[in-house]
């Protein structure tokens, strides 16, 4: 009898010790992408200069930036990758129109979002006007888009005037990009690839096989198979070039793990060799080169 | 003569409690943003339906909460559901949470509060206005510690 009891209180304790135990999640940690706040500048402004010169951009890049803290989002600091990088390419290319462009591609951001204070003089009052603009890095998407302009007050303070202004707009410029976050995770992350022919390649994307598909239809093939929801875009397509500008992969492969975007290149190019196609790749974020021989 | 009385007394008494009681679950979109305010805060202006002072002050409160929750406040700093795009959904997958939540634990979020004269026409029209200043960072926080909503990012 004892011993049933002592059997059936083991059976119990073991039962309601499993259910109390909350359930371990063995996936791996989703890779986040990189944030970068940067000020908004011409075609031919210097994104240092202007971090350096206007004190209103630094302070609504800094509140930006503390927005994202609060999500507990850690973003990728301007000012010290420009220090950091300081005698590097950015500074080479000083004033150049591809600054902004190098210096997201060097610094390893997915993400950028563009700051824009203008100040606003009237006889009612002076204001500021603040534009919030995030985009992806590799693919150049729109994410998230929020203006704000702030009350008009008879004052030439404008450092509050801006806090005040990106305060009060945050809040849903964030809830923009974690839509966009939660269409990702939805539909899938968005790449983008160039297809090129090196110089001395017999090939082309007007190269007919037997079957009289060209490199073109083939290449498209695959990606209707392999694209996440066969999600893609192509850009243009001409002899010599296809960029396809948009397509989707998955966050997670089947069996649980992050996506590798170099494993989703590696098979592209196995079904290249297929074809009879030798290439060779270069991988830049979200952004894939790849060069047939 | 005297059961009469305290018959009488007894129903009075019964429907006075009842009145003040019964709960108004009447859901209307009448929230409104009240002002801009910083980030993490949330100002607006709610309507309730009831009978008493009470049930119309809570379905105020209710209903701004409720609209915050699975509707926005448009023009605000949360003009999209806090629940996110598929807010009907992830409002029939929790309900029991949210429910909860709206019912017992919203007072919690109320950082003030300032509640208009109560004056009942008709059920048809609201008898209470309510201004509330919302925290609304703690509100997303409790929704996400709970896991009824994602953290920021993928």
């Amino acid at each position: 009898m004892k011993t049933k009891l002592l059997f059936f209180w083991s059976f119990i304790f073991v039962v309601t010790a499993n259910i109390n135990l909350p359930a371990q999640d063995t996936a791996p940690a989703k890779i986040q992408p990189k944030v970068m706040v940067i000020p908004y500048t011409t075609s031919d402004g210097s994104i240092s200069s202007e971090l350096e010169k206007n004190d209103l951009v630094r302070l609504a890049i800094s509140n930006v930036k503390e927005a994202f803290d609060k999500r507990n989002f850690p973003t990728v600091d301007l000012g010290a990758k420009l220090k950091q990088l300081r005698n590097d390419k950015v500074m080479e290319l000083e004033n150049q129109t591809s600054i902004k462009q190098d210096l997201i591609e060097i610094s390893g951001a997915d993400m950028y979002i563009e700051t824009e204070t203008t100040i606003n003089r009237s006889g009612g009052g002076n204001s500021v006007t603040i534009i919030l603009s995030a985009y992806d890095a590799f693919t150049g998407v729109s994410l998230a888009n929020k203006s704000g302009v702030s009350p008009r007050f008879y004052t030439e303070s404008f450092e509050k005037l801006v806090d005040k202004a990106v305060s009060e707009m945050t809040d849903d410029f964030m809830n923009t990009l974690q839509m966009r976050f939660d269409d990702i995770n939805a539909n899938g992350r968005m790449l983008a690839m160039n297809i090129s022919f090196s110089e001395d390649s017999e090939f082309d994307m007007d190269h007919e096989f037997e079957d009289l598909d060209m490199v073109s239809d083939k290449v498209e093939d695959w990606l209707e198979r392999n694209c996440f929801g066969s999600y893609y875009h192509i850009q243009g397509v001409t002899a010599t070039k296809m960029i396809i500008d948009e397509m989707r992969v998955p966050l997670r492969t089947e069996d649980g793990k992050n996506f590798r975007i170099s494993k989703f290149v590696q098979k592209f190019r196995k079904h290249l060799r297929t074809l009879g196609l030798e290439s060779s790749r270069d991988l830049q974020g979200g952004r894939i080169f790849i060069t047939i021989q | 003569m005297k059961i009469n009385i305290v018959l009488i007394i007894a129903l009075s008494t019964m429907i006075i409690l009842g009145l003040t009681n019964c709960k108004s679950s009447k859901f209307t979109g009448q929230t409104t943003l009240l002002e801009n305010t910083t980030s993490g805060k949330l100002a607006v202006k709610a309507s309730g339906y009831g009978k008493t002072k009470g049930v119309s002050v809570r379905n105020a409160i209710e209903n701004a909460f409720k609209n915050i929750v699975m509707r926005g406040i448009p023009g605000s700093n949360q003009s999209t559901p806090l629940l996110g795009k598929n807010s009907k959904n992830a409002y029939k997958a929790n309900k029991r949470f949210l429910d909860n939540m709206f019912e017992n634990e919203i007072n919690s979020f109320i950082l003030e509060q300032k509640n208009s004269n109560y004056s009942f026409f008709s059920i048809n029209a609201p008898s209470s206005e309510v201004e509330l200043l919302i925290n609304l960072a703690a509100l997303r926080s409790h929704l996400e510690q709970n896991g009824i909503i994602r953290e920021f990012g993928l």
